[in-house]
């Protein structure tokens, strides 16, 4: 619910690494490290007030709508295969194809991409990504991260953000250039304004609410929006039965 | 033969008791489908304030505000009397009030659609989705028990997870009084110098801890 740019790391070792925890029977919270995690968020949080939210409305007041739309729809266009391959790798071979489908469209009848012609023909975007991959595959246990500059992630998602930051630099190669990175900065941020007014507005602990909301809205996408239900009838239940863990 | 009376029992039985479901989930997508014109009708009010003041009564008849009270505290919610519990319960309905009044200022009204009710083995489930004048659409996932929604679930985000995890945090940074203190405080912010909540320096609800 809640993208900045990120260096290429040797993720492979790091992902080895990580895959040590394939145990855990569910999607929760796992933040072992919430000293670094909350200065981090608190560092980021002061940056972005001062220099990227204000760039961003900006952006969004200098631009006509349709412009701005344009943009978006360019980046969110380039991010669309790597969706459709985590599709298929995850045997959702459907959801490949809506992605593929979306891509052809769009790259074509949307001119590059500028419009999302595909989305009128029903073709929805997918959002999948690696980190969804892994999760398909086993590792559900994973732990919470907040990268300065970069956001929340976990240890599981993080490659998978290196690839969606990387997606313009590698589909553009030679055409790509800083003025191209800031501007997917900048349209990014524009596009999560809306949802970090709300938490600005609601929440009493800014870092606890971003913290379970990305959690959850993970788990919510690793279940393609269709999570279990019943697992949000224990809180109901374990206070019935006088949990002490409550 | 007995077993086969038995039998019969048993099916009749689950047959009534899946009867029942239908029924708790019609009456339950009917309840939340009322709750969305209230909040049709509230979008329409002037500002803030006036909005909140008008779906606050339509808040506590469709939420379980006192079990959304208690398990958002957990443990400190058995720490206090009942004088105290009461009180934090009428924050909380101001609180949610609040939200919506604030959450809920378009220009154009939204959209709201009821896609389907299942009845689960722990409660019921009203899945919605809104459409927001901005374009923007959200699956709302209506938790309910007893006959009243306990939990909102936006986008697979668990409102009540959410403030179950906020109120630990600040409990345990500072305090029952202090948690009491940053809600009256959210509370104003998002309605203004509401009269509907006392300034903070009228106090904190008494905890008053037994013994």
């Amino acid at each position: 619910m809640i993208a900045y740019r990120a260096l290429v790391l040797a993720g492979l070792g790091w992902l080895a690494s990580g895959c040590a925890s394939l145990e855990g029977a569910d999607y929760g919270v796992y933040d072992e490290y919430p000293s670094f995690n909350r200065f981090s968020y608190e560092l980021t949080d002061a940056v972005d007030d001062a220099v990227l939210a204000p760039v961003a409305r900006g952006y969004q007041a200098v631009l006509p709508g349709f412009v701005e739309t344009g943009i978006s729809n360019v980046f969110a266009n380039m991010r669309t295969m790597p969706s459709a391959l985590n599709g298929f790798l995850q045997g959702k071979p459907q959801r490949g194809l809506v992605d593929t489908g979306r891509f052809l469209v769009n790259t074509t009848l949307g001119v590059g991409g500028l419009f999302d012609p595909a989305t009128g023909m029903r073709l929805y975007p997918q959002n999948e990504d690696f980190g969804q991959t892994l999760a398909v595959w086993g590792w559900r246990k994973s732990r919470y991260i907040y990268l300065p500059f970069l956001g929340p992630t976990t240890i599981r998602d993080f490659p998978s953000r290196l690839v969606s930051s990387a997606m313009p630099r590698l589909i553009l190669g030679h055409e790509y250039n800083w003025g191209v990175g800031v501007l997917d900065t900048v349209s990014s941020r524009a596009e999560l304004l809306a949802t970090s007014d709300i938490r600005d507005a609601s929440a009493l602990d800014a870092y606890t609410f971003t913290r379970d909301g990305y959690v959850q809205r993970r788990k919510f996408l690793i279940y393609d929006g269709r999570p279990p239900m019943e697992d949000l009838f224990d809180d109901f239940d374990a206070f019935d039965t006088d949990d002490e863990d409550l | 033969m007995p077993g086969k009376w038995l039998i019969g029992i048993v099916v009749l039985g689950s047959l009534s008791g899946w009867v029942r479901a239908s029924d708790d989930v019609e009456v339950a997508q009917a309840q939340v489908t009322v709750f969305h014109e209230h909040l049709l009708t509230m979008v329409q009010r002037p500002d803030t304030s006036a909005r909140a003041t008008y779906i606050r009564p339509h808040v506590a008849a469709l939420f379980d505000v006192p079990r959304i009270a208690a398990i958002s505290l957990g443990r400190t919610w058995r720490e206090l009397d009942e004088a105290a519990q009461a009180a934090f319960v009428d924050l909380q309905t101001e609180l949610i009030a609040a939200t919506y009044a604030d959450r809920f200022g378009y220009d154009a009204a939204p959209r709201f659609s009821i896609e389907s009710g299942e009845a689960m083995r722990a409660g019921i489930v009203v899945r919605a989705r809104l459409d927001a004048p901005d374009g923007r659409r959200v699956t709302l996932d209506y938790l309910s028990r007893d006959g009243r929604v306990f939990n909102v679930v936006a986008d697979g985000v668990s409102d009540l997870a959410l403030r179950r995890s906020e109120y630990s945090e600040i409990v345990q940074r500072v305090g029952f009084d202090g948690l009491v203190a940053d809600i009256r405080s959210r509370v104003r912010s998002m309605q203004g110098q509401s009269t509907l909540v006392p300034p903070m320096d009228a106090g904190a609800p008494d905890r008053g801890r037994g013994g």
